[in-house]
């Protein structure tokens, strides 16, 4: 997954409000996205890799590689589950 | 149904006037108008810029109507018609002149299935309301679930679900005006200014129409407790605590249910954007607007 992209899915829209992502889904369900989640979202263009998108996380909040590493993969894992991205 | 009367022969009439639209109930059943939940006043608003009618007739439309069918919220929309909950409830809407055409099973007029009618006829009017507004431009009009009370020249917004203590809160105000006790009407005019005005659905109070819009102080987010509270919310927190109280923002013919989830949630963002909210915990005396005056200074 490292040297993948992902990519927002077209049937949801989003908003950033107070520097957080709400995700709005067909279903009308609202996912709010915390700062980092907001982060990996935002980097969701489909030209980042996966890898860049933890070196971001570990410049922004001062995380070790590891920990930012498990957490964005584990993150991105429950979007894909809930099919908000794909990743390619 | 009366078989004196024909299908068609709307000949009970109600005025429902809700800020600037004026909505025309004709039925052949006056049981179902007086049913209505929200009571009307007869008089024109000065202010009205919307007139939408809804005629409304009853059918034997599906064989059987179980509970199930009618709370099963279904909506389908083919061009200019539409048919809810399987079917209970079918009509069309005429954009040109705004006026619907609506069919409901005569089931639902019976005892058993009262309560829908009046859950059917409160979408139904919200709806109309709506649709009556997209075609008026940057009308931005909501319908918020909650009490809108002015005192020293400003106004306050109290929102909560049923139970949550409005009533109570109106009645421990004793300096101030009452707008609304139930659905407050809240719009956006120039300079992104909100303001709240007075709407005929009224709770346990019944007041005297007032057309004039009240600049708005605040939105307080309602919770009873056993003290007296008030936090400032983040503007994130206040948009989501506001998307559920909203009434009904969406239309009679949207095809796109996405986007009426996404248009109510930019209402509450942009509404939030420019309104101070906050979280109000209450103890059911009137120490709260002790706690807002500190806030007014």
């Amino acid at each position: 997954m490292l040297q993948q992209c992902i990519f927002q899915n077209n049937n949801l829209s989003s908003r950033i409000i107070d520097s957080e992502v709400v995700i709005l889904t067909k279903d009308g369900y609202l996912h709010v996205l915390n700062k980092i989640a907001s982060l990996i979202w935002e980097n969701a263009d489909g030209k980042t890799k996966v890898s860049e998108i933890i070196e971001k996380i570990c410049q922004e909040y001062e995380v070790d590689q590891e920990t930012a590493k498990q957490d964005a993969i584990g993150f991105i894992r429950d979007l894909k589950i809930k099919n908000l991205v794909t990743i390619a | 149904m009366n078989s004196e009367v024909k299908q068609g022969d709307y000949r009970f009439e109600l005025l429902l006037n809700i800020g600037s639209v004026s909505l025309l109930i004709r039925s052949s059943q006056k049981e179902l108008l007086s049913d209505v939940p929200f009571q009307n006043c007869a008089k024109e608003s000065p202010i009205t810029t919307v007139n939408f009618q809804i005629n409304i007739d009853f059918e034997r439309v599906v064989p059987e109507i179980s509970e199930e069918d009618i709370m099963s919220w279904d909506m389908k929309v083919h061009k200019n018609t539409f048919q809810w909950w399987k079917g209970c409830i079918q009509g069309s809407v005429n954009t040109a002149n705004n006026k619907a055409e609506v069919v409901i099973d005569e089931k639902i007029l019976s005892n058993d299935l009262k309560v829908f009618k009046i859950i059917v006829l409160r979408a139904l009017i919200l709806r109309a309301y709506y649709q009556a507004l997209k075609n008026v431009k940057d009308r931005r009009e909501i319908l918020g679930h909650g009490a809108a009370i002015t005192r020293n020249g400003y106004c306050f917004t109290f929102l909560g679900r049923s139970g949550s203590g409005k009533s109570t809160l109106c009645q421990q105000t004793n300096n101030g005006k009452i707008i609304n006790d139930e659905i407050a009407g809240l719009i956006k005019t120039e300079e992104n200014l909100y303001s709240a005005f007075w709407t005929p659905l009224e709770g346990s109070y019944s007041v005297p129409e007032d057309y004039s819009l009240h600049p708005l102080y605040g939105i307080f987010f309602l919770n009873k407790d056993v003290e007296t509270k008030i936090y400032k919310m983040r503007s994130l927190d206040a948009a989501l605590a506001l998307r559920p109280l909203l009434l009904y923002p969406g239309d009679l013919l949207s095809h796109d249910r996405f986007k009426v989830v996404s248009d109510r949630f930019d209402m509450c963002t942009d509404l939030v954007k420019y309104v101070n909210c906050y979280k109000m915990l209450f103890r059911r005396d009137n120490s709260f607007w002790n706690v807002i005056r500190c806030l007014e200074r």
